[in-house]
This record gives C-alpha cells, sequence and structure tokens, in this order.
C-alpha cells in the first residue's frame, strides 16, 4: 500500500471532480450504462416453460419447449405432453430444433441497423464495395427515412418497375410496396423443381404433389417401398421417418433408388440400387418398358389395364384424346415403335447407371398384384429437363394399379408430407389482415433475377407457385432498390458469384432486414435487425397433417431488433400509408387461434380448435367472440400443440385417388382438363414450351438434362471424359436447414460438412479421406474435405446444401463449401432451377483437411 | 481488514486512490460502451488521466507505454476509430472479441445465457438494471465496468463518510466481481483482439493492467480501512 500512497503525495483529493477530463466523460453521455433498479423495475417472472417456435423450413416442425428465467433461455426440451405410442407419437425435435437457443442468442445476431459506409443516397455511392465495405450504425429513425426517401426518389424516376423484392411469396413488405404502386416480384421452382407445375396440369395433384400418397396409418399395408432419392431421415425428420420404420417392423421391404445411400436407407435396411442424377426418367422408362414386355394379363399380370382404360388419357393409341396424332402415345414412344429406340432396361441402364435386371426388378416389384408404393422426393424433379418427371411417376403408378388402394400408393415423399398425405385434420385460422394485391404484374425466375437487376431482359412467365401462369413475355426492368428478406436467396439460388457482380454494379439501393449476416445482407447497403420467431407474440406451424403446433412469445426483442410487420409499418407511414396494418400483431394471433379448426369426431367436417371465453378475450386485450371447442385457449397455448388422436382405422385415413380409381367420371381429378390422368397432356407440354426455356412433349420423355451425366464426356459415342466428369448431387444437411443455422457452431462440429466421393473415383484421382479438395464448375470453385465413401456411385461427388460462402476475394475460391457457387443460373423447361443437374471436377488440393468450418471465426471476411 | 470496531480513519490518499478508480471505470465503460467522440478522446488523453492511471498503475512495468500509445493512436487514427468500434462492438459483421463474458465462459459462446443472469442478479443486489434491459445482455464490457464505476463511487462516498459498514460492503462486492467476473475473461478478450486495430487491442491491453492493478490495490486496502 505504501507505494501506492507515496504516488499520491502531491495529488489532492477531489482533483478528478472538476478535472476537464471528467467534463468530457460526462458530455460523452454514454447510454452503455446500469441505472437504479428503483428507476427502472425488473418484471421478474418465475420460471416458465414456453412452446417455442423452431420456424424454419425443413420438412417436419416439431415441438420446442423452453425454460425462461427471466428472459433468458436456461433449457430446451421437446414433446413430453403426451406418452410416445405408435399411433400418436411424441413429435420430438431435431438437433437443430434442440440447438434453437444456439440460433436465438447467437453472438453473431445482427442487433442495429446499419449502413455501409460508401453507400451514398440518390444513386448508391461506390457499389463495388459491396461486401467489403465498413458499417456505419445508424437510428431506426434514420434509416427508415433513408428507406422512404429513396423509395420515393426511384419511383418518380423510374416507376414502380424500378423496384424489386426477392423475398417469400409474402412478406410484410409486399403489402407495404403494394400499396405504394407495386413493385416487380420474383418466383423461383424452389424445392418443387418441376414437382411445382407439372402435377397440377396432368392431373396429378396440387404444387407439390400433395396428397398423391396415403395416410400415415397405411404404410405398413405395404409389401414393398420403393424410395426415390427421399432421405426424409434427414429431410422430414421425425414422425416420417418414424411411419417408415413402423412399416419395417411390421415386415415391409425397403429399395433406396439414388446416387446416394442415405441415413434412411441406412436406417431402413433398404437395399440400394445406385443411380446417377437426373436420370430417373429413364430409370423410369425401363420400367414402362419391362412392364410391357412382361405383362401377361393370364400368366403374369403386371399392368392395371383397366385403370388405364378408365382412369387415363394418352397411354395407347386408343387412349389419344381426339385431335391429336395417335402415334404420339405413351406406348409407342416407350417401345420405340416409331422411333426404332425401345426404351428397354437396355437402353434406360446406359443412362442411369442401373443395372438392367435391377430395373426389371423394381417393374416386376410394382405388378398389379404386389402391394407396393413408389415414392419420389422433390429432389429429383429438381433437375433441369425432367419437367415430365411427376407425369411419369403418376403415369407408373396408373400402369401398374398402385395407386388409389389401401398398400398401394405412387407420389412424393418429401417435406411435411413425408409419409403422410392427405388434407390437414387441424388447421389454423386466418389472421384476417385483409390481403393486398401488388399492381405490377413482372415476375422474375429466380435464376433469371441477376440478369433483370442489370437490365438484362427477362422471361415473364406470371408466377407458376401461386397458379398464375402465363406464356412468355420478355420484359426490362430498371432495377433500382431492392429488398431482400430473410430467405437468403443469394445463398440457396443458383450463380452465387454472378449475383455478387450484378449486385457490385447495379441497383442503387439494397436493403435487407435479417437476423444475421447472410450474403443477401453481405452484399446490400442497408441492414436491418429483425426479430426471430421468438421474439413476436405468436404463430403457427403446421407440419403432418394431425397436429397444429401454435408457439408463443419467448422473449422481448433483442437489441434494436424489430419485426418485419414493424419495420414494414414503419416504412408504409413513412410513404403516406397509416393505416395499412390495421390489426395488432396479437389481434392477428388470435384470430388465427379463433378460427383454427379441428375433424370432427366423425371425420365428416371440421369444428373450432378452441374454447374461448370472455374472459380470455378480455386477458388479450382483443376483439372477439367467445366460442366453444375442443381444447381450452390457455390449455392449446402452454401445450403448444394439438394433436388429432388417431387409432388404426380411424375415419381420419386417406388414400389417394381412392374414388377417383372407382369411379372417374363422378369423381374426376381436379388437376387436368379431362379430369382424368394426363399421360398425354397437352396442356403441359403447352404451357411448359411457352415459358420459353425449353420446349417438351405432352408425353413423358426422355430429355438428356441441361449439364447431365451426357455432359460429363468430351465425347459421348466413345465415353471419353471431359473438363467435368462428375455428376454433382446436392444433399439437404443435418447441420443445417437450406442455409440457416449454419453459424450455430455445436451443430458444426457434429457434422463437418464434407464432399463425398467414392473410393473408385478417389482411388482414380489420388484422394483420401481427410485430403482438402477442391471441387470447380464452369461457374465457380469451392474447397471442402474429402470424405471418400462406398455409400456414392461412382461418377457422383455430393455436396451438402447450404453452407455460407467464404470467398477469397483474390483467388476467387470459395472456403465455404458452397453448393450454390457451382451452379450455374440456368433453368429449362417449366423454369426449373436444376439443383442435382449440375457437372464438376474434383481435385486434391492439399493432403490436410480444410480448417473445420466449426473452428471459422463466424463472417469476419473482410476485417 | 481492520474489525476491531474501531472509528474509521479517512485517509485522503485513499480517497485519492479511490477517486481515480472511479473515473478510470468510468473511462473504460466508455471506451467500450460508445463510438469514441473528440471529447471522449480528450477526457483519455487528458493529464488527469495520466495522472490516474500513474496512480493506479504505477507499479505496473508496461502500462505506460500502452497508454502513450493508445494515446498516440488516438490522435494518429481519429478519423478511423468510429469504424473500428463499429467493427469491434456494433457489427453487423461478427466481433472478433465479443464484448460479452457469457461468450468466454462457456463452450457455448452465447448471448444471455446462465451467466448473463448471474450477473444481472449481481447488478440486481445492489440496486441496479442495465438501461436496456432485458434486450441487451447484462455482461457486455461498458455495463461490467460501470457497475465498477458504480462501486467505486459509492465505496468513495461511504469511505469519506466513514460509514465503515457500507465501505466493507462495497469492498466485498467490488473485489468479488472483479475478481469472479472481469479479470476472469477480459485478459482472454484482450488476446483475442491483438492484431485487429490500431486503437482498441491498446484499450484491452490497458484495461488489462488497470484491472490487475486494481486487484492489487484493493488486496492492499484490505489492510488499511
Amino acid at each position: 500500500m505504501k507505494q501506492f500512497l507515496e504516488r499520491v503525495k502531491t495529488t489532492r483529493r477531489g482533483f478528478l471532480k472538476t478535472s476537464a477530463a471528467m467534463a468530457c466523460l460526462e458530455i460523452s453521455g454514454c447510454s452503455n450504462i446500469l441505472h437504479k433498479l428503483t428507476d427502472k423495475p425488473a418484471h421478474v417472472q418465475d420460471e416458465r416453460w414456453v412452446s417455442a417456435a423452431c420456424w424454419h423450413n425443413c420438412g417436419s416442425r416439431c415441438l420446442n419447449k423452453v425454460l425462461v428465467a427471466d428472459g433468458v433461455v436456461v433449457r430446451q426440451k421437446t414433446d413430453d405432453i403426451y406418452p410416445d405410442t405408435k399411433e400418436m407419437p411424441q413429435i420430438r425435435g431435431c438437433l437443430k430444433g434442440r440447438s434453437q437457443r444456439k440460433q436465438v442468442f447467437a453472438e453473431d445476431r445482427l442487433k442495429y441497423p446499419m449502413v455501409r459506409k460508401n453507400w451514398k443516397p440518390g444513386g448508391g455511392g461506390d457499389k463495388s464495395l459491396r461486401g467489403r465495405d465498413e458499417w456505419v450504425r445508424i437510428s431506426w429513425d434514420e434509416v427508415l427515412d433513408i428507406i422512404a426517401s429513396e423509395l420515393k426518389r426511384v419511383k418518380s424516376k423510374y416507376g414502380n418497375r424500378s423496384i424489386m423484392i426477392n423475398d417469400s411469396l409474402d412478406n410484410e413488405y409486399k403489402r407495404t410496396l403494394a400499396a405504394f404502386g407495386g413493385f416487380v416480384d420474383v418466383w423461383t421452382s424452389s424445392s418443387y423443381g418441376s414437382w411445382l407445375m407439372t402435377p397440377t396440369l396432368c392431373g396429378y395433384a396440387p404444387v407439390a404433389g400433395m396428397d398423391t400418397a396415403n395416410d400415415r396409418t397405411d404404410y405398413e399395408n405395404c409389401d414393398t417401398i420403393i424410395l426415390v432419392g427421399s432421405n426424409v431421415a434427414w429431410t422430414s425428420f421425425g414422425q416420417a421417418g418414424n411411419t417408415l420404420m413402423q412399416a419395417k417392423l411390421s415386415g415391409t421391404e425397403f429399395i433406396g433408388i439414388d446416387p446416394v445411400f442415405n441415413e434412411t436407407y441406412a436406417m431402413l435396411d433398404a437395399e440400394w440400387i445406385p443411380i446417377r442424377p437426373a436420370t430417373d426418367i429413364a430409370f423410369m422408362l425401363g420400367i414402362a418398358h419391362t412392364l410391357l414386355v412382361e405383362d401377361d394379363p393370364d400368366k403374369n399380370p403386371l399392368i392395371d389395364w383397366e385403370f388405364l382404360k378408365k382412369n387415363t388419357i394418352g397411354f395407347d393409341a386408343a387412349g389419344m384424346p381426339e385431335g391429336t396424332n395417335k402415334r404420339d402415345n405413351f406406348r409407342d414412344y416407350v417401345l420405340g415403335t416409331y422411333d426404332n429406340c425401345p426404351k428397354d432396361a437396355h437402353w434406360a441402364s446406359e443412362i442411369c447407371g442401373a443395372g438392367e435386371e435391377q430395373i426389371r426388378k423394381i417393374a416386376r416389384k410394382m405388378g398389379v398384384k404386389n402391394k407396393t408404393a413408389f415414392l419420389m422426393s422433390w429432389g429429383v424433379g429438381r433437375n433441369n429437363n425432367v419437367d415430365n418427371l411427376p407425369q411419369l411417376c403418376m403415369t407408373l403408378g396408373a400402369m401398374t394399379g398402385q395407386t388409389g388402394k389401401s398398400g398401394h400408393m405412387t407420389g412424393t415423399c418429401c417435406h411435411i408430407h413425408a409419409a403422410n398425405h392427405g388434407p390437414a385434420l387441424v388447421k389454423h385460422g386466418s389472421t384476417k389482415l385483409a390481403p393486398l394485391t401488388n399492381p405490377i404484374t413482372d415476375v422474375v425466375n429466380e435464376p433469371d433475377h441477376a440478369d433483370a437487376l442489370c437490365g438484362k431482359p427477362f422471361r415473364d412467365t406470371g408466377a407458376p407457385m401461386l397458379y398464375k401462369w402465363k406464356p412468355c413475355e420478355m420484359r426490362q426492368a430498371d432495377i433500382r432498390f431492392m429488398l431482400y428478406g430473410k430467405r437468403s436467396r443469394m445463398q440457396t439460388q443458383l450463380g452465387i458469384l454472378k449475383s455478387i457482380d450484378v449486385m457490385r454494379h447495379n441497383v442503387d439501393c439494397i436493403v435487407a432486414p435479417v437476423q444475421f449476416l447472410t450474403n443477401n445482407a453481405y452484399y446490400a447497403d442497408i441492414v436491418l435487425p429483425v426479430t426471430t420467431q421468438w421474439e413476436v407474440p405468436g404463430g403457427f406451424l403446421s407440419s403432418s397433417r394431425d397436429i397444429l403446433l401454435v408457439y408463443s412469445k419467448v422473449i422481448e426483442p433483442l437489441y434494436e431488433a424489430r419485426s418485419d410487420r414493424w419495420i414494414a409499418e414503419e416504412i408504409a407511414k413513412r410513404l403516406g400509408y397509416n393505416d395499412l396494418f390495421p390489426l395488432s400483431d396479437e389481434q392477428m394471433f388470435f384470430n388465427g387461434l379463433a378460427g383454427s379448426t379441428v375433424i370432427t369426431a366423425d371425420g365428416s367436417g371440421y369444428e373450432p380448435l378452441c374454447t374461448i371465453t370472455e374472459e380470455d378475450i378480455e386477458r388479450w386485450g382483443v376483439s372477439g367472440t367467445p366460442q366453444k371447442g375442443r381444447i381450452a385457449l390457455d390449455e392449446l397455448i402452454e401445450h403448444g400443440i394439438y394433436k388429432v388422436p388417431r387409432t388404426q382405422g380411424d375415419p381420419y385415413g386417406f388414400i389417394a385417388f381412392e374414388k377417383f380409381r372407382e369411379d372417374p367420371e363422378k369423381y374426376p381429378v381436379k388437376y387436368s382438363e379431362s379430369g382424368k390422368f394426363e399421360i398425354y397432356c397437352k396442356e403441359l407440354a403447352r404451357r411448359v414450351t411457352l415459358m420459353g426455356y425449353s420446349s417438351i412433349e405432352p408425353i413423358p420423355t426422355y430429355i438428356p438434362p441441361l449439364n447431365g451425366y451426357e455432359h460429363t464426356f468430351s465425347d459421348w459415342k466413345n465415353k471419353i471424359k471431359g473438363e467435368y466428369p462428375y455428376q454433382m448431387v446436392t444433399m439437404h444437411y443435418m447441420k443445417r436447414v437450406h442455409s440457416t443455422m449454419d453459424n450455430v457452431k455445436q451443430l458444426g462440429e457434429a457434422f463437418h460438412n464434407p464432399v463425398l466421393i467414392s473410393s473408385a473415383d478417389a482411388g482414380r484421382e489420388d484422394i483420401r479421406t481427410g485430403n482438402t479438395v477442391l471441387i470447380s464448375s464452369s461457374v465457380g470453385k469451392t474447397l471442402r474435405t474429402a470424405l471418400v465413401t462406398e455409400r456414392v456411385m461412382p461418377g457422383c461427388v455430393v455436396m451438402y446444401h447450404g453452407s455460407w460462402t467464404d470467398i477469397d476475394e483474390n483467388t476467387g475460391i470459395d472456403y465455404g463449401g458452397s453448393d450454390n457457387i457451382l451452379c450455374p443460373a440456368v433453368s429449362t423447361g417449366q423454369g426449373v432451377a436444376g439443383y442435382n443437374s449440375n457437372i464438376v471436377n474434383i481435385k486434391k488440393f492439399s493432403d490436410k483437411p480444410l480448417r473445420p468450418d466449426a473452428d471459422k471465426p463466424l463472417r469476419l471476411v473482410g476485417m | 481488514m481492520n474489525e476491531d470496531g474501531a472509528v474509521m480513519i479517512v485517509n485522503d490518499e485513499i480517497a485519492v486512490l479511490m477517486e481515480c478508480r472511479a473515473f478510470i471505470y468510468k473511462l473504460f465503460q466508455c471506451l467500450s460502451g460508445m463510438e469514441p467522440t473528440p471529447e471522449l478522446l480528450s477526457a483519455l488523453r487528458h493529464d488527469d488521466t495520466r495522472v490516474a492511471l500513474d496512480l493506479l498503475c504505477g507499479d505496473r512495468a508496461e502500462y505506460s507505454d500502452i497508454y502513450t500509445e493508445l494515446c498516440a493512436a488516438a490522435e494518429t487514427h481519429e478519423g478511423e476509430l468510429i469504424g473500428e468500434y463499429t467493427r469491434h462492438f456494433i457489427g453487423p459483421r461478427s466481433l472478433v472479441a465479443p464484448p460479452w463474458e457469457s461468450v468466454y465462459r462457456s463452450d457455448e459462446h452465447l448471448l444471455f445465457d446462465k451467466n448473463t443472469l448471474k450477473v444481472r442478479e449481481i447488478y440486481k443486489d445492489n440496486g441496479y438494471i442495465p438501461e436496456g434491459y432485458p434486450s441487451v445482455a447484462d455482461d457486455h464490457l461498458a455495463l461490467e465496468l460501470d457497475f465498477m464505476r458504480l462501486l467505486a463511487e459509492r465505496l468513495l462516498l461511504a469511505y469519506e463518510a466513514a460509514d465503515r459498514d457500507s465501505v466493507y460492503d462495497l469492498y466485498d462486492h467490488t473485489v468479488k466481481f472483479l475478481n469472479e467476473h472481469l479479470l476472469v475473461w477480459v485478459p482472454e478478450y484482450s488476446r483475442r483482439l491483438q492484431g485487429h486495430g490500431v486503437f482498441y487491442p491498446l484499450a484491452a491491453l490497458l484495461l488489462c493492467e488497470v484491472l490487475k492493478a486494481d486487484k492489487t490495490l484493493l488486496e492492499l486496502m484490505r489492510g488499511v480501512f
């Protein structure tokens, strides 16, 4: 102490009180301080479990519960409300859902509105600095004023067609800008690929192929389940896998047709038939041919001739519709009657790589006498030039009669319809917020959006996703203002490098309301912190048809995060629209609850789900009417889930096309002009062809995919490989949901995100597990650590979808393992983005593994 | 500590040291809690600040050079400091050294975890709550330093008033918080900052010096109350 006291000797007491230094600190007025508790009381609640949203676009959606202590989430758990039974399984979360806390409270959450330092209103300043610039914190008031002023400027100078929104189908910003006179919208074939439009025209199904297969109680009635490109164990985690496992336990045989022996096939001990990416149509035509040549109605019945005759058109010459050339029928195409090319197992095998006998075996398994399910994921539709694939799937179902009966099905198996089809048995009500229509009709297909941004002509074909199709009209727009939402399209869509390049030369103002610095935000001018679904009053998540998830607010918005609705409303006010959002968030949530319905006990209709009392309405501070329902409002909120009680043989089962099979005249299918399965679908061919990307036939035919197997050869005839000798598959990964949660380190520690290569190819390329490899395509290069495996078909490499880019600006090499760096921004047919039809090369980059993603600092590039 | 029940004798030198502690914590609270303003930088460079630092850190070999370098950086790079502050404390890119204790206290590297609650409880026990509660994490560096500043100011007042019970109480809280919180994570925070900028890595180094000097001072004070 002495030395301290010695030094003080010459210093007078209180010298700092009057010092200018202290005065300067006082003037600085830092607000990052503590207050007296008496001035700002804390509202502490006891620890409580809250039903918390797991809101991402995965194929499941499960029950997430969090233990909240004074606004901090200290634990998570999942469905433990009712016992786990075969008929009513618990809806348990996966490792992503259980890591939700790590996303919401991540250190890299965007906390404040920020503007790029060298961005300038009125033109954008130096656009080349996007993604490289410094950022400046700005207040909400300032940033909202800037956004409104930019919108007014570009509207008055260039018109509403200079404004573009690239985000989900419906968001709050679209409402604001629709009121403002409209905006250019963006659509995408997205996850669906050709399952987007084809089923809706050939008589098969609504968008996405929903309701093409049976309810989950029926899978164990199948003798054989054939899965094509389906990995529900990862992509529809939980109930779907459980349903298939129950079938397995009851004796169902499983076969997986896929370039990869995936986790689902492993779980189900499925026989694996390796097949090259994007060649499913050839494989299926080989099945059709086998059926035709081996069928003998008496001795070896394989084909359901009665169904074909009664329920389809275009299968054979006799079934061709009026006014068409009879020779254009499907049967003669398959047999090669007129083109001298039988689409037999030999022909198919050369293209798809599956053995001839394997193709024939599948055909026999599907024969009319067997109880078989043939189920495809959307992934096989996410290929170029496979527009007829859903139609061919339907055709095989029709040929073999594996449709319309218990234990028989031919359809889709993915997302929330994985191993569970049929109308929802419980559903939430509407918010009752009246929709606003966008007065501007331009809609850009996502792969064309980079071209549109730099003023090049784009195909305007309407929005097929919303059943709003129109013939292609080439349009041009001078986009000056762009709003990217939370969907991180610049990461999850094709041609990332092209998008970055375009953004560095075009558009005056790019705004990104986001939670994290996704690519859309990384290259934007203005970033706005948006709340997660844990920070809003509540909402619904639809999943399996027999459950409804209801989530509640967990915490107050973190830092300066605001909801999309609040931001959109504030922008609207600054544009002169004060009443655009007349209902409070609480009222909209309440309306959804009050309007929720559940199937009646006898399955004949729907009745209100919630009992709501006067006290509830008063406590919520909303307007509404008391009602009687199945479950008290508070109980539903507390449980966070409603499950329709299910038993085997209950009246809620669903057999796809059951009535249509019985009487197609009385119960025609909704989605075709004829009311029948259109194996010859003129309207499909017409519409696809009129979209201007490429043309197709009215019947399912094999069109070599753009960037498909054939393109891996420089000389197809002599089988000499070309510059990009491998086909690339992009699988959804258990680490993340598309690109969401890729920044959660713990998930990265569990899932290392390698590139998968077959041992045969690895041997040839001198690649070993643990080597760093460079995967390159005509448009990009990325690095990954190799995992050599027998689980991948030779000739293919597997990249996991959604990894965030980490681009070295000097070399252009992506260190993040981003799949879409490698995919060119091209479309075919109905505007399909071909995520699984791409060709690449793979070469050893280093003997050492790449620095693991989990060990890398979060988005630091450019520091 | 003297617990013989005798009346506390107020020593001018100790009061000056207490005053310096409160001032220096306030200075670092501002440095880590707000964009650098000309006023803040002039407070940093003020002669009285050097005096206060000398009084607290005089026994430590490196503090003086670090402080001199920090002041020089503040002058030479004044125009860059807001940008550097933004990169280190605001975002939107991930922060090389996130200024929250929770990030360093568990393998989860999150904000708003059990550690945050512990810090909040300590604040509450002492009658404080963050200005931004509950939207900001309580264990931000600036808030923890503000807590130290508040305790230091109260310790000085109690000491000047010869309020022995309060002095003991505040002293205990101060030592505990310094040892169990700031000194646990700020050295690692500082280590992570090094090499990333011209000003804040130095500020973090100087803060480490201050925290260590304060620990020594507090230990020595134990014998003179």
